[in-house]
């Protein structure tokens, strides 16, 4: 047979093989992309977005992602918590190099220096530490043992105790830094993220980042916790009605005012629309620090522009500005207080409340908005005022503002890599110009890849229906389907196309951009699981609660069915059968009794929970919601017994906690 | 023989790919030229009564060319993002009927576009690559002008607004949404106003209204520093005003920006941060000319004088970014849409107390009432009632009595799901965030569904 007969009949039995393939092909991208235009590329899912496989390992580099900062008392040192290298930069402020890098614990925070100027503090999320570091020697001398999660940070101008917001243990460290220990633990509100001292260092204020427990369906009311110095004990438990995600704050130099940071989120009217703040609104809260003090929420947003994700806030050394980062719309906006305080002051008490919903006031008194790199974080002011140093937190670089000019005079690289696709995909998450009017980024709701421990009435099953918990993007690989319904085969749907129709209300995501935006995603995790003992070995009480969730028979021995046992459909690795159960949850609101059914990742950190986050804690899927024992047999349990199998239901997931307090 | 073959191959490519290469080449369209209208004054007797003439600023001295060679009348230019093309509505003959066009600013016929729309005007190009365009709205006698979209081969033309006046000159904004002028059919006034849709009709709103009676004299444009600006009578049939707005704060941040001029614009275009391309008539002249204006420091310069017509409707060619597109969520499968408020009590940011609160709301059509539903005991109500059709609201205490209304006309598209705050709100709040009690329980339906047709 001549060749060209062979090649003839090969490439015809490639047609005849390869059609129906192609055709296969074809239909699996359509579905699991949820996009009927998609073009066939396999690559993405299956070569360099595979999590963990060789070409996606090949494309990690070690970025350092600037976080918070702090400046020497002369000025001439920047100290920046670098949260994705486990690192303080050290940097000359006036040369713009970086002199050292100091390794400390897993995911620092912040950084506070002891008054002296000789000794830094900074806040090791992942490892539940702050660790001490000698800045003559650039040696961690110490590493002091706090809360779980500790974050923002402040040491009192004596330079004898140090506050620390444990933001997952709810709660408030006073350690006594002459001794190295923890001295008092308070509570605070939900995730406590910033310490702010009152100028004369009588008071710290802690901020929160979660509501409090409030009833289902109800206002979310989030607290910044006042803690005396001299007492060493909550003193007031300011309650700011309708906001949450409270991050940063800081007080005027005369003390007379704080201002800290707030998103309003919208999440109990239906999200049928985006404008004109439907959705989420971003701004400020002034708190009048003494007691009984007036607490008036102020908008940063316009009526046809948003300015998302408000994070850090540093005021100007006259007290004339405060500044303000806007994470999701890379801007710093400059208040001007004294207008702030006018409208106060002529403002009648009962109509101050009217402010927080309105969109005009901002005119009135911010004065600019000073356009940063992406993702602009933490501030540190210099010490004679003149400069305001933002942390460009995707940029790996920080940013030099002029503060009387209000622009941009220079900025610091840090020496980060060039950015890779998860990289990318970071800056989509993070950046608010893929809604409409940039009312929201994908932090917004998920901040840290997190949850916003909030409920959602989407659009598209109809108001009032259906409602949703917001669950957290952590650890979301390979526990498809998504969403409550299942109705999302992959990540790609569920960010696609019906994600641009139903919720951010314009333009889709190109594919490029939904590939790098699904590979962050599917970067993120939830870090240690403070329940889970390194050694592996669980406590006598996590072991009785694992042999409750694998148990067969009831406590009276009866056999308990298949669908009715815990481990059936939650099975480890992923502690999820990917299938929709009925499990009884289902409520008046409700279309469909069916759901997704959740992985168990970490599960102690995601409250409320079920469907629609109906139960505040996981005690209340049982004791309040699992009356028919459809959702696993519980009700033959002791309440000793329900402990037991909840303390094991907190060691699912995650990496071990560490065995020792690192950052040492 | 197969070297020469290959050679001939080989140039024939050459000279295919420098064809097109040169066919992609922005040509001969230089970078900021100038597009404008020129009017004659002796209308129909002329050769042409309007045209379309491009200026190049950088040769003044030379004759603007034609781009609507063989056109009787054309008018209403935009130019396309990328500045390469450009729409305008024209006829060839006197009694040709108006018609949609588009040409290329680098030479050669224009065509026709949408052939079957009434009386088009101001035709603007969206960022999906298809078209908006003002159009008359109804049939016969029907005057009145809506919103329509098309696809560029005049396909698919949809009507998008449905408020019984005229909504004319449409511009497409950088976020996606159209802003167009809305005149004289909002029951009790006369003045013009700025409205805002997205481009499938949904969530139309007022932008900008002036509280006396204002005439809005051309197409509003949006400025490099986020303000639309537009030239403004007020009151109507006063000097015309080149006005600036904040897009943070459209209602309260107008400023005149027109005031070292003492003459008469009839349209302005926004070319810099700073500055416009302005048709204006100095108070001692006799035609409109061409200018650019500075208001920062009051400077005008003549770029053209009215020798061959009066200069009107300047548009900047310049490529530009795209607007944003949007996923509709219109259903055309569906007859209905819906209105939810949150609390009818709310009226300029308080909320009405004591024995002259309202209780029900009313919902009119064109013909009369259409049915009414008790309001929720927390002000809010959910009534859903047939898509692509103007009614009005109103709220009515228990003897009958108007609270609040009749409002302005509004309408929804089919599945459309439409929120408000409150009655005659402060237009600048956001919502407060509680749930409402109407939208726990289905939408109440009002009758007849089906009263008037859309389009």
């Amino acid at each position: 047979m001549r060749p060209r007969w062979v090649a003839v009949i090969l490439a015809v039995a490639a047609v005849v093989i390869l059609t129906p393939g192609f055709y296969f092909s074809r239909r699996h991208v359509r579905f699991m992309s949820g996009n009927e235009s998609a073009g066939l590329n396999c690559m993405p899912c299956h070569l360099y977005l595979q999590q963990g496989g060789l070409l996606s390992r090949l494309g990690e580099r070690d970025y350092l992602s600037p976080l918070h900062l702090a400046v020497s008392p002369d000025g001439t040192r920047l100290y920046v918590t670098a949260e994705e290298a486990d690192a303080l930069l050290v940097v000359d402020a006036t040369e713009g190099t970086v002199l050292r890098r100091i390794a400390v614990g897993r995911q620092p925070h912040s950084v506070a220096l002891h008054p002296n100027g000789g000794t830094a503090y900074v806040s090791n999320r992942w490892s539940n530490s702050v660790s001490v570091v000698d800045l003559a020697s650039g040696a961690v001398v110490d590493a002091l043992n706090v809360g779980a999660g500790p974050a923002g940070l402040a040491a009192t101008p004596d330079g004898a105790s140090l506050y620390v917001a444990n933001a997952m243990s709810d709660d408030i460290s006073i350690v006594d830094l002459a001794r190295g220990q923890e001295r008092r633990r308070l509570s605070a509100g939900r995730s406590p993220q910033s310490v702010g001292l009152t100028p004369d260092g009588e008071s710290a204020f802690i901020t929160s980042r979660y509501t409090n427990g409030v009833p289902h369906r109800t206002t979310p009311i989030t607290e910044v916790t006042v803690v005396s110095a001299g007492t060493e004990r909550v003193s007031r438990r300011a309650l700011l009605r309708s906001a949450h995600d409270i991050e940063g704050i800081d007080f005027t130099p005369a003390g007379d005012l704080a201002v800290v940071t707030l998103v309003r989120p919208k999440n109990l009217l239906p999200a049928t629309q985006v404008g004109r703040g439907w959705m989420l609104t971003f701004g400020i809260g002034v708190i009048e620090p003494g007691p009984g003090g007036r607490v008036v929420q102020l908008l940063l947003d316009e009526v046809n522009a948003f300015f998302a994700d408000p994070f850090d806030v540093v005021i100007g050394a006259q007290g004339r500005h405060a500044f303000v980062t806007h994470s999701g719309a890379d801007v710093v906006s400059v208040i001007d207080l004294d207008a702030v305080r006018e409208l106060i002051e002529a403002t009648p008490a009962e109509r101050l409340a009217d402010f927080a919903d309105h969109l005009g006031l901002s005119a009135r008194y911010v004065v600019t908005r000073i356009p940063t790199g992406a993702n602009p974080k933490g501030l540190a002011l210099s010490p004679d005022g003149r400069r305001l140093y933002v942390a460009e937190r995707l940029e790996d670089r920080i940013a030099v503002i002029d503060t009387e000019a209000l622009e941009v005079v220079g900025t610091i690289e840090l020496g980060g890599p060039s950015p890779n696709r998860i990289r990318r995909g970071a800056r989509l998450f993070h950046r608010a110009d893929h809604t409409f009017q940039g009312q929201f980024s994908c932090r917004s709701c998920h901040p840290e890849g997190h949850h916003d421990a909030l409920t959602y009435d989407l659009e598209p099953d109809g108001l009032g229906l259906n409602v949703v918990n917001n669950l957290s993007l952590r650890g979301l690989a390979y526990t498809a389907p998504y969403k409550w319904t299942g109705k999302n085969a992959s990540l790609y749907r569920q960010c696609g196309f019906r994600f641009a129709k139903w919720l951010t209300r314009t333009e889709p995501y190109t594919l490029d951009e939904l590939y790098s935006l699904v590979a962050y995603i599917l970067s993120l995790s939830h870090g240690p699981n403070r329940y889970r003992p390194a050694s592996g070995e669980l406590t006598a009480a996590q072991e009785r609660g694992k042999t409750l969730f694998e148990r067969e028979r009831t406590s009276e021995g009866r056999p308990i069915p298949s669908e009715n046992r815990c481990i059936t459909c939650h099975p480890p690795p992923r502690f999820t059968n990917f299938q929709l159960a009925d499990v009884g949850s289902g409520g008046p609101l409700d279309t469909q009794g069916e759901f997704d059914t959740p992985h168990l990742d970490n599960l102690y950190g995601q409250a409320p929970y079920l469907h629609d986050g109906r139960a505040a804690t996981l005690e209340e899927i049982w004791t309040k919601f699992g009356g028919d024992d459809r959702h696993g047999v519980v009700n033959d349990l002791t309440k000793a017994q329900l402990n037991d199998l909840i303390e094991y239901l907190k060691t699912l997931g995650g990496e071990p906690a560490d065995e020792e307090r690192s950052g040492r | 023989m197969r070297r020469r073959t290959a050679v001939a191959f080989g140039s024939v490519l050459l000279v295919g790919l420098a064809s097109i290469a040169l066919l992609s080449s922005r040509g001969d369209v230089p970078d900021g030229a100038i597009v404008f209208t020129q009017v004659t004054e002796n209308g129909a007797d002329a050769a042409w009564a309007s045209r379309v003439v491009m200026l190049d600023p950088g040769h003044a001295d030379v004759t603007p060319r034609v781009l609507t060679q063989g056109f009787h009348a054309a008018r209403h230019p935009a130019v396309s993002h990328d500045g390469r093309r450009f729409l305008f509505v024209g006829k060839r003959e006197p009694a040709d009927p108006w018609q949609l066009w588009e040409g290329s600013l680098t030479g050669g016929r224009p065509q026709p576009v949408a052939a079957n729309v009434r009386d088009p005007h101001h035709p603007a190009y969206l960022g999906d690559g298809r078209i908006v365009l003002s159009a008359r709205g109804g049939d016969g006698a029907d005057t009145t002008a809506a919103l329509f979209t098309a696809d560029l081969d005049g396909t698919s033309l949809t009507r998008i607004t449905y408020h019984p006046g005229q909504e004319i000159a449409p511009v497409v904004l950088g976020d996606g949404r159209v802003l167009y002028v809305s005149r004289a059919g909002s029951p009790g006034t006369t003045a013009d106003r700025l409205m805002v849709v997205r481009y499938d009709g949904t969530a139309s709103q007022l932008f900008y209204e002036h509280p006396a009676a204002g005439r809005i004299l051309d197409r509003p444009w949006e400025t490099g520093d986020a303000r639309v600006a537009f030239v403004e009578a007020v009151p109507s049939g006063a000097a015309q005003e080149l006005v600036a707005v904040s897009q943070g704060r459209p209602l309260h941040s107008r400023v005149v920006v027109s005031d070292a001029l003492d003459g008469s614009i009839s349209s302005a275009y926004p070319v810099t941060d700073e500055g416009f391309l302005l048709a204006y008539r100095p108070a001692d002249g006799e035609r409109f000319g061409l200018y650019e204006f500075r208001p920062e420091t009051g400077e005008l310069a003549a770029l053209a004088d009215g020798a061959g017509g009066d200069v009107a409707e300047p548009v900047l060619v310049t490529s530009r970014p795209r607007p944003k597109v949007f996923v509709s969520v219109v259903d055309r499968a569906s007859a209905t849409g819906t209105l939810f408020c949150l609390d009818a009590h709310l009226t300029d940011g308080r909320v009405a107390q004591g024995p002259w609160r309202s209780t029900t709301l009313q919902v009119w059509g064109a013909s009369g009432l259409l049915g009414e539903t008790a309001l929720e005991a927390d002000g809010s109500f959910h009534v859903e009632f047939a898509a692509n059709t103007p009614v009005r609201l109103a709220t009515v205490d228990p003897r009958g009595r108007v609270v609040h209304g009749p409002s302005d006309w509004i309408w929804v598209r089919p599945n459309e799901k439409r929120g408000c705050i409150g009655c005659h709100e402060d237009r600048e709040l956001a919502p407060s965030n509680r749930v409402p009690l109407a939208t726990e329980k289905p939408a109440v339906r009002i009758p007849p569904v089906a009263e008037e047709g859309g389009s």
